[in-house]
C-alpha cells in the first residue's frame, strides 16, 4: 500500500527581488493513519507544504505524492482523497449565509444530496453554528468564520485531511471540542496533517512531529522524543519555608534556587529509579512545604529546537 | 451535474445580493426600450417592435454579462474563493461553467421579464411568427452568453487592467453587434468587424423569428460561440496553471 504522503526532493521557490526558497529538497514519508504535526517558525515552509499537498501550488522541483498520486500530473485524483482547511477571514462568500456557503463548498468536497442534508446539521451543531446558519457570513466573528471553515472541511471523511492552523480564532472550549473531533479521525481511517502554532494542538493530537526550519526538515520524531529535545523530561519545583540550600549535590543535578530561597527548581533529563533516588537524597534535609512535578512542554522543546536551528550556520 | 447545478445556484444567490445586477437587468433595458419605442409608439409596427425588443434584450444582456458573468473569476479571486472553487473534487471547468451559467440565466431572465412588462404596460404589439423558434433563440442566447462570459472572464483575469478593458470593450461591441444600431447602417468596415461578434448573428436570428427564421445566422452564432468557448477553456487552463506555478491562486 502506498504511503499517505511521499515527498522526494521537494523544493519550492518564490520569485521575488531575491529568490525565496520556501521548501528545500525535502524528503518525507508519512504512512497512512495517525496525526502528523508540522511545526516551524513563520516562513519555515509549513503552509507552502500544505498548499502543494492540496494542489494549490506546483513544486519548483522534486515530487509530492498523495496515496501514490502525483500532485501535479494527477491533481484530480489527489483532490478526490484530500480535504484541506486553511481557515482565515477569506475563502468564504461573505454575502451568503453560513448554510449557503456550507452547501456550496460541500458539493466541492464531493458531498451532495441526502448525505449533504444529513451531514450539514451535524457539523453545524458540532461547531455551534446551528443558530447562525441563516445569517450572512459578513456578520460572523473571526472565530465563527474559522468554525465555518472547519465545518466545510469536516463534512467529508477524506483519506487525507490537511489542517492549517485550525484553532486560530477559537476560544479554549471550541479548541478543545475541535481537538476531540480531530482525534477521532485516525480511527476512521483518515490521515491528518496538522500545521499549528498552537503546540497544545500538536501535543494533544499528534503521534509524530515534523519540524521545518528554513525549508528543510530539522526534526522528525515522535511527540515524546521531540519533547525531550528541550533537554529535560520534567522540572521538579520544591517550595520551602525560605530556607532552601543549593547544595553541591543539587548543583550537580542542575538545580537552581530563587534569590529568596523559597524555591528550588530541579530539571530531570529522564526519569529512572536511579534519578529518583538521587533526587530524594539531594533533597534530604530541605524543609519542604510543597513539591510539584511539571512535565516539560512542547513549547520548551520547540523553543530549544528553533534556537538550535537559528544558531546553526 | 450536482457540481454544475450547485455552482449555478451559488452564483444566482450571489447576484441576488448585488444591486448592480438590478441596474443592468432592469434599469438599462427600461431605459433603452423607452428611448427606442416611446417617441414613435403610435407608428411602431410589430416587426420593428420585435427587432427593438430583441435588440434591447441582447444589448442589455451584453452589458449585464460583461459586468456580472465576465467578472465572476475576478470577484472569486478577490474573495479568496477561487482557489477552493477550482481545486475541489469536480473539475474547475464544471464549476466555472456552472457559475457563468447561473449568472447568465439570472441576467437574461431579469431582462426578458423587464422587457415583457414594458411591452405589456406600453401596449406594444410584437410579431413573433414562430414562438418556439423564438424561445429556442433565447436558449441559444444563454448558451452563447456563457461562452462569451467564460472567454472574456478568463482573458481579463490574466490582465492587471481587467477593469479598464471591461469598460473599453462594452460600448464598441454593443454598437458593432448591431443590437442598437442596425447592421446595415454601419460602414462596411465596421459591419465586417461585427461579423465576428456572436451577438450580431444572434440579433439577426432573433429578428428573423418575426418572419422567416434565419437558421444560417443561428449556426454562425453557435460556431462563433464554440470558438469563444474554446478560447475561454484554454485561457482558464492557462490561468490556473500559471496561478499554481506562481503561487497566486489564492491571492487577491
Amino acid at each position: 500500500m502506498p504511503n499517505a504522503i511521499e515527498l522526494r526532493g521537494l523544493t519550492r521557490r518564490y520569485a521575488a527581488k531575491t529568490e525565496v526558497v520556501a521548501l528545500d529538497t525535502v524528503d518525507l514519508d508519512i504512512a497512512e493513519g495517525g496525526v502528523i504535526g508540522v511545526l516551524g517558525e513563520n516562513g519555515a515552509g509549513k503552509t507552502t507544504l500544505t498548499k502543494i499537498l492540496a494542489t494549490l501550488l506546483f513544486p519548483s522541483e522534486g515530487s509530492a505524492r498523495v496515496f501514490g498520486h502525483d500532485v501535479v500530473r494527477d491533481a484530480r485524483a489527489v483532490r478526490r482523497v484530500t480535504t484541506a482547511v486553511f481557515g482565515g477571514d477569506r475563502g468564504l462568500y461573505p454575502m451568503l449565509s453560513g448554510g449557503e456557503n456550507l452547501r456550496y463548498f460541500g458539493v466541492l468536497n464531493g458531498v451532495h444530496g441526502r448525505a449533504l442534508r444529513t451531514r450539514m446539521p451535524e457539523v453545524l451543531e458540532d461547531f455551534g453554528l446551528m443558530d447562525a446558519a441563516d445569517r450572512r457570513v459578513e456578520t460572523y466573528s473571526k472565530g465563527m468564520r474559522q468554525r465555518l471553515h472547519l465545518c466545510i472541511g469536516l463534512l467529508t471523511r477524506p483519506r487525507l485531511l490537511l489542517l492549517d492552523e485550525p484553532t486560530v480564532g477559537l476560544d479554549p472550549n471550541e479548541s478543545a471540542r475541535l481537538r476531540e473531533v480531530i482525534a477521532g479521525f485516525p480511527r476512521q481511517g483518515t490521515t491528518v496533517v496538522l500545521t499549528s502554532h498552537n503546540l497544545l494542538d500538536i501535543e494533544t493530537l499528534a503521534d509524530r512531529v515534523v519540524m521545518l526550519a528554513h525549508g528543510r526538515i530539522a526534526h522528525d520524531a515522535g511527540v515524546d522524543d521531540f519533547r525531550r529535545l528541550g533537554g529535560v523530561e520534567a522540572v521538579v519545583t520544591v517550595t520551602t519555608d525560605g530556607s532552601a540550600v543549593l547544595t553541591d549535590e543539587l548543583k550537580a543535578l542542575g538545580a537552581a534556587s530563587t534569590p529568596d530561597g523559597s524555591r528550588l527548581n530541579v530539571p530531570v533529563a529522564r526519569w529512572s529509579g536511579e534519578m529518583l533516588a538521587r533526587l530524594s537524597h539531594a533533597l534530604a534535609g530541605q524543609r519542604i512545604e510543597r513539591l510539584d512535578v511539571r512535565t516539560s512542554t512542547l513549547d520548551e522543546a520547540f523553543a530549544v529546537a528553533s534556537r538550535t536551528e537559528t544558531d546553526a550556520p | 451535474m450536482h457540481a454544475l447545478f450547485a455552482s449555478a445556484r451559488n452564483q444566482v444567490a450571489i447576484v441576488l445580493t448585488r444591486a448592480t445586477n438590478l441596474a443592468t437587468g432592469v434599469v438599462v433595458p427600461l431605459m433603452l426600450m423607452s428611448l427606442l419605442t416611446l417617441p414613435r409608439l403610435h407608428h411602431l409596427d410589430p416587426t420593428t417592435a420585435t427587432a427593438v425588443f430583441t435588440g434591447v434584450l441582447l444589448a442589455s444582456f451584453w452589458g449585464a454579462s460583461l459586468w456580472s458573468g465576465a467578472g465572476i473569476l475576478r470577484r472569486e479571486r478577490d474573495m479568496g474563493t477561487l482557489a477552493p472553487s477550482v481545486t475541489g473534487r469536480p473539475s474547475a471547468l464544471t464549476m466555472l461553467l456552472g457559475k457563468t451559467l447561473g449568472g447568465v440565466v439570472f441576467d437574461i431572465g431579469l431582462i426578458v421579464v423587464t422587457n415583457v412588462l414594458f411591452v405589456l404596460a406600453a401596449g406594444i404589439r410584437l410579431r413573433i411568427a414562430h414562438p418556439f423558434v423564438f424561445m429556442l433563440g433565447v436558449i441559444v442566447v444563454v448558451v452563447c452568453g456563457v461562452a462569451s462570459s467564460l472567454m472574456i472572464g478568463a482573458l481579463l483575469i490574466l490582465s492587471r487592467y481587467a477593469f479598464q478593458l471591461t469598460t473599453a470593450l462594452g460600448t464598441p461591441v454593443m454598437l458593432l453587434g448591431g443590437t442598437i444600431i442596425p447592421h446595415d447602417v454601419l460602414p462596411p468596415w465596421a459591419a465586417a468587424i461585427g461579423n465576428v461578434i456572436n451577438l450580431a448573428w444572434l440579433q439577426r436570428f432573433m429578428v428573423s423569428t418575426a418572419t422567416t427564421p434565419d437558421w444560417s445566422a443561428l449556426l454562425i452564432a453557435l460556431g462563433l460561440s464554440a470558438a469563444y468557448a474554446a478560447v475561454g477553456i484554454v485561457a482558464v487552463r492557462v490561468m490556473l496553471r500559471w496561478a499554481r506555478k506562481e503561487g497566486t491562486l489564492e491571492l487577491a
